[in-house]
């Protein structure tokens, strides 16, 4: 699935990108979570394919080229920031098993995904990625394969990884007592 | 099933999770496109720049702008520690039977539990296939979940931290590994990853783990234990502490062996810190014992086992700097007790979070390394960094912006270059800047030059910071939450004692030494 459609013939760069532009900003939020991290990343990534308009034009697939860079800039931008923001796995799970795992009907739905966001958050970057190529653009792991550079069989097991890692924190504790949660100031 | 009952459902959340990011995305997306055009034009400018110059020409990729890096003080971070317990060193592979013959690579080959390995490189470019060795019977309530993976990228931490195998580091050339869980599915609760690098490595790679110069790391609350009866340097043994009080951390272990060019790893959640410590050597103890025979656990060549991935890896080279994650050394217990913080405020966040990337006044500066390098009209930032920190936030209630609440950092740096590093922290230079912004204010009796105390401005939050330099060290207390003379008042009691604590450490970097 494209990231705008097929590609016909050659466009120029400013008329593809007006025209990607809320999928992919949709797919750079996937990526980084909220809104400025993601701003930061379509921009830095926009300027590349910009910069490298002539060779993504005549590219097999624009689409392709600009999901490779944008996943390659934000695995590179988090490895750069890895120990400066980090995202306490075990807080966010203990958050949420301290909540009793949210309320009811439309608030749980509400407090799940605002948790499964925090939780995504605490994934390494590149199992991140392999999740949002499989459930935001639907790819087939061989397609996310190239998109990383890597063998189907390490996306698999990134996959499997990250799933792990959800599933683990998103399971009921009913042994486990309620803790206070660490509750940083903004 | 229930499992793919729970994945369905996983699966769903996922979707709508990223659903909501397809219609954010559709939102006022004023701005963005035209930004990027200007930095692909600053880009170009920049470029131009450096042919000119007769610099990187050509390495448009790499001056690409730096991504932000920001650090919210008091934000949680990466623990590191030393790795490396005490003991004699040793090569685990003398234990082992000697490998007579040359170690030619071989087509196949049978290990000693009867498992079979292809030395044909694996499809995913590794030097080989490592058997499945994976111990049966499996310690008890567990159950396997995922098979034998094949991997590049072995998680030799397991899920209690990370590897970074990118770059130009140490890497493994081959990598297998099996996630485990428990008879309700409960998720990622064990597992056992076996990473080989190249021939005649082994030992080396063990080294650099326990030393911390391979690129792993150990997540927040676990640490290096003494693994009774291997008092050695091809044994490592982690679990989270005991008894610190930290109830967000369920107990785990993690079991490290070298066996030949082979690094075993397993680790294993529990309901206490023992049985997570025994499974997971159990289970680790059991894989190694299960590739005997196997030629790279004899330290012997199989398929193309000969041929590192890259320099780093090569037989011989030896990573000389720490990774980025380490401490290059302990500060000890240099933090006021519960009861010299006084006003109610206690460590609610558990242990203190360690590592060279401290900002030398948490809790009042933010590190952005794009803004700084923009400010400077550099690529990327190089200002120095710390090579060893530590910080800890105190708070009473639930630690919001008026509850009373303390934030301090203890930063070292390169020998002799303490004075420059402090000088950079009152002139808001360096790899971190206000944030909020500071007004200086006296501090009577104090050195300027050594000490500096400060308040946000008007209008922002009460953020009051008092830091002063030892040696090569800079201690750094922010007090929130508290009327404005106590606050300050508390921010130079709490760094004067802190400042003695690294004092009295015997530190040398304290003496500038």
């Amino acid at each position: 699935m494209g990231l705008c459609g097929e590609r016909q013939e050659p466009v120029d760069a400013a008329a593809w990108i007006d025209a990607a532009l809320p999928r992919l900003m949709g797919a750079a939020l996937s990526l980084a979570g909220h809104r400025q991290d993601a701003e930061d990343l379509l921009q830095e990534t926009l300027a590349k394919v910009i910069l490298k308009w002539s060779s993504v034009n005549h590219a097999d697939s624009p689409d392709a080229y600009v999901r490779r860079a944008m996943v390659n800039t934000f695995i590179s931008g988090k490895r750069r920031k890895s120990s400066t923001e980090v995202v306490s796995h075990d807080v966010v799970t203990a958050e949420w098993r301290g909540r009793g795992q949210g309320g009811e009907g439309h608030d749980t739905d509400l407090a799940a995904r605002d948790h499964m966001w925090q939780l995504l958050a605490t994934l390494p970057p590149r199992q991140r990625a392999v999740l949002v190529l499989r459930y935001y653009d639907d790819l087939p792991d061989a397609q996310i394969a190239e998109v990383l550079g890597c063998s189907a069989v390490s996306v698999r097991v990134a996959a499997h990884r990250a799933m792990g890692t959800l599933r683990e924190a998103l399971a009921p504790v009913p042994s486990e007592p309620a803790v206070e949660v660490a509750a940083k100031r903004a | 099933m229930q499992s793919d009952h729970h994945e369905n459902e996983l699966e769903d959340l996922l979707r709508q999770v990223f659903e909501e990011a397809r219609r954010e995305g559709r939102r006022d997306l004023t701005g963005v496109h035209a930004a990027a055009t200007a930095e692909a034009a600053r880009l170009r400018r920049r470029h131009r720049q450096r042919v000119t110059l007769g610099g990187a020409g050509g390495a448009l990729v790499a001056a690409t702008v730096v991504a932000a890096v920001v650090l919210v003080s008091g934000a949680t971070g990466p623990t590191t520690s030393r790795l490396r317990p005490a003991g004699p060193t040793r090569s685990a592979t003398e234990s082992r039977p000697a490998v007579t013959g040359a170690p030619a690579p071989v087509s196949s080959v049978s290990n000693g539990a009867g498992a079979t390995s292809s030395a044909t490189p694996a499809p995913d470019g590794s030097a080989y296939e490592i058997p499945d060795v994976l111990p049966t019977p499996l310690p008890s309530g567990l159950r396997d979940m995922t098979g034998a993976m094949p991997t590049s990228e072995p998680e030799l931490m397991g899920n209690l931290g990370g590897c970074n195998w990118t770059g130009d580091v140490r890497k493994p050339v081959a990598g297998r590994e099996w996630q485990l869980t428990d008879a309700k599915d409960s998720g990622w609760l064990a597992g056992l990853s076996i990473a080989g690098f190249t021939t005649g490595t082994g030992e080396q790679a063990m080294k650099e783990l326990l030393d911390h110069r391979l690129e792993c790391q150990l997540g927040d609350g676990v640490e290096p234990v003494a693994w009774p009866g291997k008092p050695d340097n091809g044994h490592l043994l982690a679990s989270s502490r005991v008894g610190d009080g930290d109830q967000l951390l369920r107990p785990r272990a993690l079991a490290v062996i070298q066996t030949g060019d082979l690094l075993v790893s397993a680790f294993a959640h529990a309901d206490s810190v023992a049985r997570a410590r025994a499974t997971a050597t159990d289970l680790a103890e059991r894989a190694a014992a299960g590739l005997r025979g196997f030629p790279p656990a004899e330290g012997a060549a199989l398929g193309t086992s000969t041929e590192p991935p890259n320099a780093a890896s090569a037989p011989g080279v030896v990573t000389k700097e720490l990774n980025g994650w380490a401490n290059a050394y302990d500060f000890g217990d240099v933090y006021p007790t519960v009861e010299q913080l006084g006003h109610g405020v206690s460590y609610k966040g558990g242990a203190p979070i360690t590592g060279p990337r401290t900002p030398a006044a948490s809790g009042a500066q933010i590190c952005d390394s794009t803004a700084v390098a923009e400010a400077k009209g550099e690529t990327a930032d190089t200002s120095p960094l710390p090579i060893a920190g530590t910080q800890n936030s105190a708070w009473s209630g639930g630690g919001g912006a008026n509850d009373p609440n303390v934030t301090i950092s203890v930063t070292g740096w390169k020998k002799g270059t303490g004075a420059a590093r402090f000088r950079d922290l009152q002139e808001d230079q360096g790899f971190c800047v206000w944030m909020p912004e500071q007004s200086r204010v006296a501090w009577p009796g104090a050195d300027p030059s050594r000490t500096w105390l400060s308040r946000s401005a008007p209008g922002q939050v009460a953020v009051h910071l008092a830091s002063q330099r030892v040696g090569d060290v800079i201690v750094s207390v922010v007090v929130m939450g508290m009327p404005e003379a106590t606050a300050r008042a508390e921010a130079i009691r709490l760094s004067d004692l802190v400042a003695g604590k690294v004092r009295d450490s015997g530190l040398p970097a304290a003496e500038g030494k």
